[in-house]
């Protein structure tokens, strides 16, 4: 009943401001085409038909064809399925990695703080896109790689944050309180300081989803991530730029969905933002 | 045989700009059963005594020079941080001012007591929480089974602190160390929940350390005072003799400064001087730059703490400020 109140007051905030809808519409779509690819897509997304090459939009083709007669609607529903995957699971292992090591640089303070955040800012000093590119190169070129490189330069955002948020929590009365009650270190950590941490890392999350599906397709895109004929988002723009001039369909609908699905991902999680940051509400 | 003891603690702690003496010689006895008002100026050195009691200052930020610190026995300053972890909560249990913050926003009120008494006792999930109940009841918080499914923010200041003082005793400690417990609550709430302190703290016969600065609150809740002044602990009573007949000049200037001793237009006394700077201490007696009576051997010497019957007194005039027998308490000051 409680909850249910909660939640009411959150669909409010929501509500009330039309972006945050849209962009929660946008990512709900989205995530509805991947889960449903199989279903909703008409072809086979890696079904080949020679009579059908480069075709345009149509009845039977609304997004047309690609250059072996791939239908490139149902190709960009799988790639859905994919960038929204490959999405989540960077931003949940720059998350993860990122909570572990920030809590323990904020709670323990020290030379372990130190030399932890210094070698952060080493990570942070080199353009992020061109240190994933050469991370992803040097691992060799395949999603998976693609996927750990991005995850890796978004590590230091993560650890950033929760450290911050561990050093002003570390002071509140109920982390002493818990001291005083014989409380072990790791206790405090994951009881106390982490659950008063995770406000700004979500919003920080949402936010990097976009992020991270549009680098993810950047580095597929230059060929350092998912190579072809994988049904990617990133992939699929880079085939189709050789015919960008006459077969605008090839490379715009992949393209669309990359922006759409980004802008889905920001406008939500800048709404997130205005919806947990109580110093915000107005 | 005390249950809590200080015997002529120093603390120190090294900074950039020199040593500070938070601590220098302080004495205190602490009996099962008894609360004892810890009374003095901001910066007198409280709330350090009490952090080092529970060792929670800083690790590797301060020094202990001299001194030990003693609970049933066992000698504090000896003991490692699991052998602390052990005294923590069970034995020794501390509440704080800010009622406000010394709950933790994102866990309900009784999970948050509850996972105190799991932690220490053998209980399960289910018998933790009524206990939890049940102590929020004693504690005399109406409909208890509804507190304890609420989050800190929905209670007020003095239910959270009640809601505090009820995980305080939830391990039945031999000591409950409250600094200013109720400082930042109204007077009408102040005093329900000092007699509420009083009366569970009895039952149990948990022994009591009130930190404040409030005269007022010493009066009406504990059984003796300690009276400290830039570290050291300059006068200790019964509480009636103290604020009646007090001995140590800081403490009648102390009492002189309470507003309700005089007239409407009279103008508020106040003791000359200002608090020393406890990087540069005073040498001697560290009140005699304030003193009214001060006298050649304070500027000099440290007075050491005169034990008379019932009381004890750090000053070299002792004998004249009493009228009983006494001598020198033992292992007090230095002379």
């Amino acid at each position: 009943m409680r909850r249910k109140e909660q939640l009411g007051y959150i669909w409010y905030l929501v509500r009330r401001n039309p972006l945050t809808l849209a962009g929660l519409l946008i990512v709900l779509v989205v995530a509805a085409i991947a889960l449903l690819a199989p279903m909703i897509s008409p072809y086979d997304p890696d079904m080949i038909d020679w009579t059908a090459r480069l075709e345009g939009p149509s009845r039977s083709h609304p997004f047309g064809t690609d250059e072996v007669g791939r239908d490139i609607m149902s190709r960009v529903f799988w790639g859905a399925r994919l960038s929204v995957g490959v999405g989540l699971m960077i931003v949940g292992i720059a998350v993860s990695a990122g909570v572990l090591i920030g809590s323990v640089a904020g709670f323990s303070g020290g030379i372990g703080d130190v030399v932890i955040m210094r070698l952060m800012d080493m990570v942070l000093a080199f353009p992020s896109l061109v240190l994933a590119m050469a991370l992803s190169a040097a691992l060799g070129p395949n999603l998976r790689n693609a996927m750990l490189a991005i995850a890796f330069v978004r590590v230091p955002v993560y650890v950033r944050l929760v450290r911050g948020q561990a050093l002003a929590v570390r002071e509140r009365e109920y982390v002493r309180a818990a001291r005083t009650f014989g409380a072990k270190a790791a206790w405090i950590v994951r009881r106390h300081i982490l659950p008063n941490t995770m406000t700004p890392v979500m919003v920080q999350a949402t936010l990097d989803i976009g992020g991270a599906i549009l680098t993810a397709a950047a580095l597929s895109f230059l060929g350092l991530g998912a190579q072809q004929p994988t049904a990617e988002w990133g992939a699929m723009v880079s085939a189709g730029r050789r015919f960008i001039l006459d077969q605008w369909w090839y490379a715009s609908f992949p393209g669309a969905a990359i922006f759409v699905t980004a802008i889905g991902f920001n406008l939500f999680g800048d709404g997130l933002r205005d919806v947990l940051d109580p110093r915000q509400r107005r | 045989m005390a249950l809590l003891e200080l015997t002529d603690l120093h603390l120190e702690f090294p900074t950039y700009w020199g040593v500070v003496e938070a601590l220098s010689g302080v004495q205190l006895a602490l009996h099962r059963g008894e609360m004892l008002g810890l009374v003095g100026e901001s910066g007198c050195g409280k709330s350090v005594t009490a952090m080092s009691v529970l060792r929670l200052l800083p690790e590797g930020h301060y020094r202990v020079p001299r001194g030990g610190i003693s609970f049933d026995g066992r000698d504090l300053l000896a003991l490692d941080e699991q052998g602390m972890q052990q005294i923590r909560g069970r034995r020794i249990a501390m509440i704080f001012q800010e009622p406000m913050t010394s709950l933790n926003p994102t866990i309900r009120v009784g999970r948050q007591i509850a996972e105190v008494i799991e932690s220490h006792q053998r209980l399960g999930a289910a018998a933790a929480r009524s206990r939890a109940v049940s102590l929020l009841q004693e504690m005399r918080i109406p409909d208890p089974e509804r507190a304890a499914e609420r989050y800190p923010f929905e209670l007020s200041g003095g239910m959270r602190q009640r809601a505090m003082i009820a995980m305080a005793l939830s391990c039945e400690p031999d000591l409950l160390i409250a600094d200013e417990p109720t400082t930042a609550l109204d007077v009408t709430v102040q005093a329900q929940v000092l007699s509420l302190l009083r009366q569970k703290c009895r039952e149990r016969g948990t022994a009591v350390l009130l930190i404040t600065h409030d005269l007022g609150v010493v009066a009406g809740t504990c059984e003796r005072v300690a009276v400290m002044y830039a570290g050291t602990v300059v006068e200790t009573g019964p509480v009636t003799e103290v604020l009646q007949q007090p001995r140590h000049p800081y403490t009648r200037a102390l009492l002189e400064t309470i507003p309700e001793r005089f007239g409407r237009d009279q103008r508020l006394e106040v003791i000359p001087g200002s608090v020393p700077n406890l990087l540069h201490p005073p040498p001697g007696c560290r009140f005699h730059p304030r003193c009214r009576q001060v006298m050649d051997r304070c500027r000099s010497q440290r007075p050491p703490s005169f034990a008379g019957a019932a009381y004890t007194v750090a000053c070299w005039a002792w004998e004249d400020l009493t009228s009983g027998p006494a001598e020198p308490a033992s292992g007090g000051g230095q002379p």
